[in-house]
């Protein structure tokens, strides 16, 4: 059983008068705060979009011009205070919508349901809601960005597919995977340490084809953010970021059908009324013909067939003002067979979530969200070549449940707090042995591989407070259980975040947070064989921790239509985990013995400048960073940088709508190369010796050298039309973008041997992705 | 787990469509200190070879064996009743059409008998020592596969089935010279390298060694030549 305290950070501050403030403050004045409740009524509602009834996230609500208001939560809800007797104006806006505003005489609590309208030209209407939303700037919360989903669509694609995951990649803090591919990597955490989640469910793998693509379907998502610093105590799970994807509810106004064509796969989304403005369904496929396209081109040696596809589903109804129930569900899989003379790969991998969500409004002031999701992810992957057999198979199950409540006693206070439960159930096998390549690959009995079950509970609390115009905070505790037939933890896990308004325009805000994870993916120490596995936390391999400090400067400018921030952190991360030197493959989940424990930590700056209205819309992000681990067992003791240490990280994101048909974007991304290992000697052994002849690499530390810096430039051109079809507006966008203009051969990996004939060793360089055109074709009646 | 799928898949676009160029690390240093490579075996009845060469940076432009010879090493054999100083010496390598140099002594090693081995190069003294005490064991038969499988995949070779005594902790060594014609290609790296220092017809041998290995059964296992 392990026990962490929340207490010695608070007995680390040194002098005990501040120490006594501190609690002071938070025992003095949030009942202060509570009392305040009692002079004020209520306004609360849905803010949703008055054209297809879908809920808006994150709108702004605020009582006349004060800008310090509140904003939706997930499901569209918000609950603000006014003085009793006053007659005030609400002032709503959303980015893309026009303004709402309602002037309201209160003389009791008031439910307040509001329609928000896109504007018949969209351009003005930014310009409108800009001069209102500086959320960035009054929120006590740092280190979260909003993902703007109508912009994702306009912005370069590889292979005619836009990408969500792809666009992660292009904020700061964010460093992405290989390239082409929509692994990230969130201040210097590992890419297990990012929690996923569609509607609240995980998914353990939200990639494509090789991660080319991501799970997710742009036109089935409603809204998304990235967690990366001062995590609020709703979210927990991981140590480096939250990625919080919701889908949309689906259009209760009318049916509406929009589809995309493009290089190697084709989408569907369908969303209507079932029964107008009460039940709503959305149904989104996506599905490759890759396999299809490339048949031709193959020679009759090669036989493949490699097909992926997802299904996103939603049905929400509205039982009554006050209930609101959502059933949503997502598959999707990928599945290939190649084979080729000696060689032969089976793999197959794909996730499954469904989510059974009941949201209740008790009163102007509560809200409740209650959630059973069960999600599972399956992998089988096998390979067979040069009669050496490998195979990783992974099988995941999660039952788990949410309630959460929000509260807003008053204006000054956000309350949340809530229970989550997960009931996991793992299975993971990994094998190697020798097979003759003339004997198939066989099939495995899932059945038969031992599973192990575990569960974890979580409470949690979070009170964002604002003690004046000046002062505010988020101030939450998580405490988060494991427990397993052999061992316990039990973690108590601080956030805090304040914010200082130094002008209306300018904040200050520093958040400090600890988080714990239960889960461990395992990465391999070899490149040519899959060992991946995801393992829980065990009486030796304890909990992944980290603890973050950040602290920031926010300022906006020319009325909130540029954004600008700086945030500097800090992240130390406990109970890494790696293979020892040598091993690589196991066998069951009891791979204790073969694993090896360290820390890591980051530090880095990270700068942000974004421009959100306008014709010219877009971001610049930099971030400066360093990521080291030390483990004891490896690299002789000493620290070494991770694979994505990256110095440097450059992406210049751009939109600029040249009329309201035709639309310019581009994105260029700069970064330092990745590290990677070089043999620091070599011993040439000549026939005769008493070992093989040949060259034999000593290698001295880890990731000792970069690979060349990695730069690419991709631009893109959307014209749009409408026309009339079947008396329905029928709106069309073509796309063509062209990835890597330049054609810049940047690194992918790089090999190293010593050619047989001289002897001379060499090191070759790898490139991936050339400049590749794509064009694709979009449509909505 | 989803870098291992890509790097399972990409491996096959990559291999295939890639584009790969050589690089250099010319600005990069590397902090490695050179280090004396020392090996050996005493073989019973035969006279002792012993190799000397020096471990380099990565990409140093020394790749011969002649190069990284150790050279001005002193290399001093001692047995029973009698102690010598091995002197360089070499051997032709016909099939790679190159010296190989080694240090060799003038006396038979016995079986049964102890050695030790000091070496001194640079200033800096190394020594090592062994007793030539393994048994000898019987091969009970010797039969040619064109498709073993082991985890270094399949390959042909010879399997050595020999009484392995009960009871005492053994290592084995596995050593085959093939006898190859100039018409026929080595069968592992050097498949590539066209042999250019024999005459036409003159067969020659290159070696193959595994060990330590696996054991498959009791009592079965490949032994030495």
């Amino acid at each position: 059983m392990e026990n962490l305290s929340a207490y010695p950070l608070l007995t680390k501050i040194p002098n005990k008068i501040i120490r006594n403030q501190i609690l002071r403050i938070v025992f003095i004045l949030i009942p202060l705060s509570l009392i305040q409740a009692q002079r004020n009524f209520a306004v609360s509602g849905i803010v949703s979009d008055g054209s297809s009834g879908e809920v808006l996230i994150g709108a702004n609500i605020s009582v006349d011009q004060n800008t310090s208001g509140t904003s939706t939560n997930n499901y569209g809800f918000y609950s603000i205070s006014v003085p009793a007797g006053d007659s005030v104006i609400l002032v709503l806006s959303y980015l893309g919508f026009q303004s709402a505003r309602i002037t309201v005489n209160l003389k009791q609590n008031l439910q307040l349901n509001v329609q928000m309208n896109l504007s018949s030209n969209e351009l003005e209407t930014i310009t409108v809601t800009a001069d209102q939303n500086d959320d960035n700037v009054n929120r006590p919360q740092m280190g979260t960005i909003e993902i703007p989903t109508n912009m994702i669509k306009d912005l370069p694609a590889i292979l005619g597919e836009q990408d969500i995951l792809k666009v992660i990649q292009l904020l700061p803090g964010v460093q992405a995977g290989n390239e082409g591919t929509t692994g990230f990597f969130v201040r210097g955490g590992n890419a297990d340490q990012n929690l996923v989640q569609l509607d609240e469910a995980i998914v353990y793998n939200p990639n494509h084809l090789f991660g080319l693509f991501s799970s997710f379907n742009t036109r089935a998502i409603n809204n998304v953010t990235l967690i990366k610093g001062g995590f609020p105590a709703q979210y927990g799970g991981r140590l480096s970021s939250i990625l919080d994807i919701n889908m949309k509810e689906g259009n209760n106004k009318r049916w509406e059908v929009e589809g995309g064509i493009g290089m190697i796969s084709s989408q569907i989304t369908v969303e209507g009324p079932i029964i107008q403005d009460k039940v709503s369904l959305i149904v989104s496929a996506r599905r490759t013909y890759f396999d299809w396209l490339i048949k031709p081109f193959l020679p009759q040696s090669i036989k493949t067939n490699y097909r992926f596809y997802d299904l996103n589903a939603k049905i929400n109804w509205r039982l009554s003002d006050k209930d609101h129930l959502f059933i949503s569900t997502f598959r999707g899989s990928d599945d290939a067979l190649y084979s080729q003379d000696n060689i032969e790969y089976n793999i197959f991998f794909g996730n499954q979530t469904g989510t059974l969500r009941w949201n209740h409004i008790f009163g102007p002031r509560l809200f409740l969200s209650n959630s059973i999701i069960l999600n599972k992810y399956d992998q089988n992957v096998a390979a067979l070549q040069d009669n050496s057999f490998s195979r990783a198979l992974s099988n995941i199950r999660d039952i788990s449940g949410k309630s959460e409540f929000h509260y807003y006693p008053n204006r000054n206070h956000k309350i949340n707090f809530g229970i989550q439960y997960y009931n996991h159930r793992f299975r993971s096998l990994g094998d190697s042995n020798a097979q003759s390549s003339k004997v198939p690959i066989s099939e495995i009995n899932k059945d038969s591989i031992p599973e192990k079950t575990f569960n974890e509970l979580a409470l949690f609390l979070n009170d964002e407070i604002k003690f004046n115009e000046i002062f505010s905070s988020s101030l939450g505790i998580r405490l988060p259980a494991f427990v397993e037939k052999d061992a316990s933890y039990y973690q108590i896990e601080p956030r805090m975040s304040f914010k200082l308004q130094l002008s209306p325009g300018t904040s200050i805000k520093t958040s400090y947070t600890l988080m714990n994870q239960f889960l461990h993916l395992i990465p391999s120490s070899t490149a040519a064989v899959p060992t991946d596995i995801w393992i829980p936390s065990s009486r030796k391999t304890r909990p992944q921790q980290s603890q973050q400090l950040a602290i920031g400067l926010f300022k906006n400018y020319h009325n909130n239509r540029l954004e600008t921030s700086i945030e500097v952190y800090y992240k130390k991360m406990e109970n890494q985990v790696l293979f020892k030197e040598g091993n690589q493959l196991i066998k069951t989940l009891d791979v204790d013995e073969f694993l090896t424990y360290g820390k890591g930590w980051s530090y880095g700056t990270e700068i942000f400048l974004k421009k959100k209205t306008g014709r010219f819309t877009g971001w610049a992000a930099y971030t400066l960073s360093w990521t080291y681990q030390r483990f004891d067992q490896l690299n002789f003791g000493k620290k070494f940088p991770v694979r994505y240490d990256r110095r440097h990280d450059l992406s210049l994101v751009g939109t600029y709508d040249l009329s309201k048909k035709c639309t310019f974007s581009g994105t260029f991304v700069y970064s330092s190369g990745n590290t990677f290992t070089v043999p620091g000697g070599r011993i040439n052994i000549a026939q005769g010796g008493s070992l093989f002849e040949g060259n034999y690499f000593v290698y001295q530390s880890r990731n000792n050298a970069r690979l060349n810096p990695f730069h690419r430039l991709n631009l893109s051109v959307s014209y749009k039309s409408q026309t009339s079809l079947f008396r329905k507006k029928f709106s069309s966008e073509c796309n063509l973008s062209i990835y890597n203009i330049y054609s810049r051969q940047n690194p992918y990996f790089i090999y190293f041997r010593v050619d047989p004939i001289t002897d001379k060793p060499k090191a070759r360089q790898v490139s991936l992705l050339p400049i590749i055109p794509s064009i694709s074709y979009n449509f909505k009646f | 787990m989803k870098n291992h799928i890509s790097i399972l898949l990409l491996f096959l676009i990559v291999i295939n469509h890639s584009c790969q160029k050589d690089i250099g690390f010319g600005k990069i240093e590397f902090d490695y200190s050179q280090q004396l490579f020392i090996e050996g075996l005493l073989y019973p009845d035969e006279t002792p070879k012993i190799y000397l060469s020096s471990s380099l940076p990565f990409f140093h432009e020394k790749v011969s064996p002649q190069e990284l010879f150790a050279k001005n090493a002193i290399v001093e054999l001692s047995g029973p009743g009698y102690s010598e100083i091995l002197h360089p010496d070499s051997i032709f390598d016909k099939f790679r059409c190159r010296w190989n140099p080694f240090y060799s002594g003038e006396h038979l090693i016995k079986y049964g008998h102890s050695y030790q081995l000091r070496v001194t190069y640079e200033g800096q003294t190394y020594s090592a020592s062994t007793t030539i005490n393994q048994p000898r064991v019987n091969i009970a038969s010797v039969q040619y596969t064109p498709d073993f499988y082991d985890v270094y995949g399949g390959h042909d070779g010879v399997i050595l089935k020999v009484d392995d005594p009960i009871g005492i902790a053994n290592h084995y060594r596995f050593q085959m010279d093939r006898i190859i014609d100039n018409t026929r290609k080595h069968a592992h790296v050097l498949d590539i390298l066209t042999n250019n220092c024999t005459k036409e017809d003159e067969p020659f041998t290159v070696t193959d060694l595994v060990g330590p290995f696996l054991v498959m059964v009791h009592q079965m296992a490949s032994v030495c030549k």
